[in-house]
């Protein structure tokens, strides 16, 4: 035997030695569980034979997943994945095992891809990116995981983000188009305010002069005019007084709806001591008895509970019978909880988490027929001739207008010739958090 | 007469001036005017060393090009003439303005009387102390 072919058996026995340890360390690997599939270099491409006996169970759960589950080799390379995932990159599930992760993943998100799989060599790593089927992009969220030291594989979940992204897209589609409309909104709300505030200047302007020559024309004259013309004149000062309080009242009205955050702790007896100071004359001049209870200390607007309580009482002083004493009542109470869903109260859509106080004006007025009762909180609504009862019908629109700003309510009960009663609903607090002393 | 009074009228209504002065010369025929169309005008006005500055300013809100508002922080950001007593004097009812007005820096938030008659009490008033003065000095 030559020499060289002598060194070749050796060489060809190293060989079949070293292949011998390879397959023993395979047998090692595959009796303690640590390895469950192979990736060997065929024809310098990697082929992967997975012992599929192993962990068949695991394997037809993770079949069932709506997430695409994947294992890797820790250069990338796919040794497992379930079939959501090929179906999601639309590639037959033979074709997916032995490729790399990286041919899925779009070209914005190669780089970002590469540092996460970095880190998850070192423990996990959680990410979203965009993957690369045919001809689409999908967002998806990745989770990575080492499975070292018992496998020396990474464990990858991908979870199809596309639904949630529309949802997220069609949900700031519609919070664009509500800020829009909101925008729209304010410009409108303060169109109106400034609508309402210049028609009611420019509107009183020449009005004011009208009554303002009439003074004069009335003071010059007073004595060379005939009496039917003096009192033509004086038939031109009350329209135009008249005229000049509508106005106001618009104004007013106007005015209600833009204060906001201005709720304080209000004592109603302070507020309604102070309204009934303003009637003092009034109560005199009409024989009346106003008898006032203890009412609560609520979270409103004080300047505007005084603007209600103005127009309740004006209303009962107003509308009191003819040659009979006025008399009012005022008076509350804790509205109890089992009626805040009565069929008075229910409409007024109450605030179950709050305390409401029901405030009461009792008056025995020429008072109103019960089918009127809704109706005469419309704007310019009257049940009453001018000549008899002045006003705009505007006032209990007001009142309404207010009570509702409180997120109260207001109704009223009457009956024709038998007086009326008004009824407030005013929550004790405007939030349920806050409690009133 | 040196210590005469002279009040700067402002207000784009030529009626109202003229209601305003008549009413006036009923308190006192020694009280001098001068007259603005608009805050423009007044401002030129008062703005020139030549002349005599007014004791008093009334000033009307809503004129064209320069209204009363903005005249009025003119007025106050003018060392030589923010000393000056303005009065505003409108047909506003508007507490708003009237707060914000005063907060400006105006001494008075006059709505304009219904009756010219009332001019006169309204001057009265606001006029009481030079006037008084003016009386004690026997002009």
């Amino acid at each position: 035997m030559n020499t060289a072919a002598a060194e070749d058996l050796l060489s060809k026995m190293e060989d079949l030695k070293l292949r011998l340890s390879e397959a023993e360390e395979a047998i090692d690997a595959i009796k303690n569980g640590s390895v469950d599939a192979f990736a060997i270099r065929k024809d310098g491409k990697p082929e992967v034979f997975t012992l599929q006996s192993l962990d068949y169970a695991y394997r037809v759960l993770i079949e069932k997943f709506s997430e695409g589950a994947l294992n890797l080799t820790l250069d990338g390379l796919i040794i497992y994945s379930n079939s959501y995932f090929s179906k999601l990159m639309n590639v037959p599930n033979e074709k997916v095992t032995g490729s790399y992760i990286f041919d899925y993943i779009a070209g914005e998100s190669h780089q970002q891809f590469r540092e996460y799989f970095d880190l998850a060599l070192q423990g996990s790593s959680k990410t979203e990116i965009m993957l690369c089927a045919k001809n689409k992009n999908i967002p998806v969220y990745v989770s990575l995981t080492n499975l070292q030291p018992q496998l020396a594989t990474i464990g990858m979940i991908v979870t199809d983000l596309s639904e949630k992204k529309q949802n997220e897209q069609l949900i700031k589609i519609h919070a664009e188009t509500l800020w829009k409309k909101n925008v729209e909104l304010e410009h409108l709300n303060k169109s109106l305010d400034q609508f309402a505030s210049i028609a009611s200047h420019d509107l009183q302007e020449p009005l004011r002069k009208i009554q303002t020559f009439t003074a004069l024309l009335k003071r010059q004259c007073n004595k060379t005019l005939a009496e039917e013309s003096n009192e033509l004149i004086d038939k031109i000062k009350r329209s135009s007084e008249r005229m000049s309080l509508l106005i106001n009242d618009v104004l007013n009205f106007s005015r209600i709806v833009h204060i906001e955050n201005m709720f304080v702790k209000t004592d109603l007896n302070q507020i309604l001591s102070n309204t009934l100071k303003d009637f003092d004359l009034l109560i005199l001049e009409k024989d009346a008895s106003v008898r006032v209870e203890n009412l609560p200390v609520v979270e409103a607007i004080p300047s505007q509970i005084n603007q209600l309580f103005y127009n309740l009482v004006g209303n009962a002083l107003k509308f009191a019978k003819i040659g009979k004493p006025a008399s009012i009542t005022i008076s509350s109470r804790i509205l109890p909880s089992e009626e805040a869903e009565n069929d008075f109260n229910s409409r007024f859509n109450l605030d179950k988490q709050l305390s409401y106080s029901e405030i009461s004006f009792k008056d025995n007025g020429i008072g109103f027929e019960q089918q009127f009762a809704e109706q005469i909180f419309s704007i310019f609504e009257r049940l009453n001739n001018q000549e008899q009862y002045s006003g705009t019908g505007i006032g209990l629109a007001l009142c309404q207008k207010i009570v509702q700003q409180h997120h109260g309510g207001i109704r009223a009960e009457a009956k024709e010739n038998d007086g009326a009663i008004f009824y407030i609903l005013l929550p004790l607090t405007q939030s349920a958090n806050v409690v009133a002393n | 007469m040196k210590e005469d009074i002279l009040i700067l009228i402002v207000d784009d209504d030529e009626d109202d001036r003229k209601l305003f002065i008549e009413s006036a010369k009923e308190i006192n025929e020694g009280i001098a005017f001068i007259t603005a169309s608009d805050g423009q005008e007044a401002l030129r006005r008062l703005k020139d060393g030549h002349n005599r500055l007014p004791d008093y300013i009334f000033l009307d809100l809503r004129m064209p090009r320069v209204g009363g508002r903005k005249c009025l922080e003119e007025i106050r950001s003018d060392k030589r003439l923010r000393d000056i007593p303005v009065f505003i004097y409108t047909t506003s009812t508007d507490v708003k303005d009237s707060i914000e007005l005063r907060e400006m820096g105006a001494v008075h938030f006059i709505t304009k009387p219904i009756d010219p008659g009332d001019i006169y009490y309204i001057l009265s008033v606001v006029l009481d102390e030079k006037w008084g003065q003016l009386n004690k000095k026997g002009v």
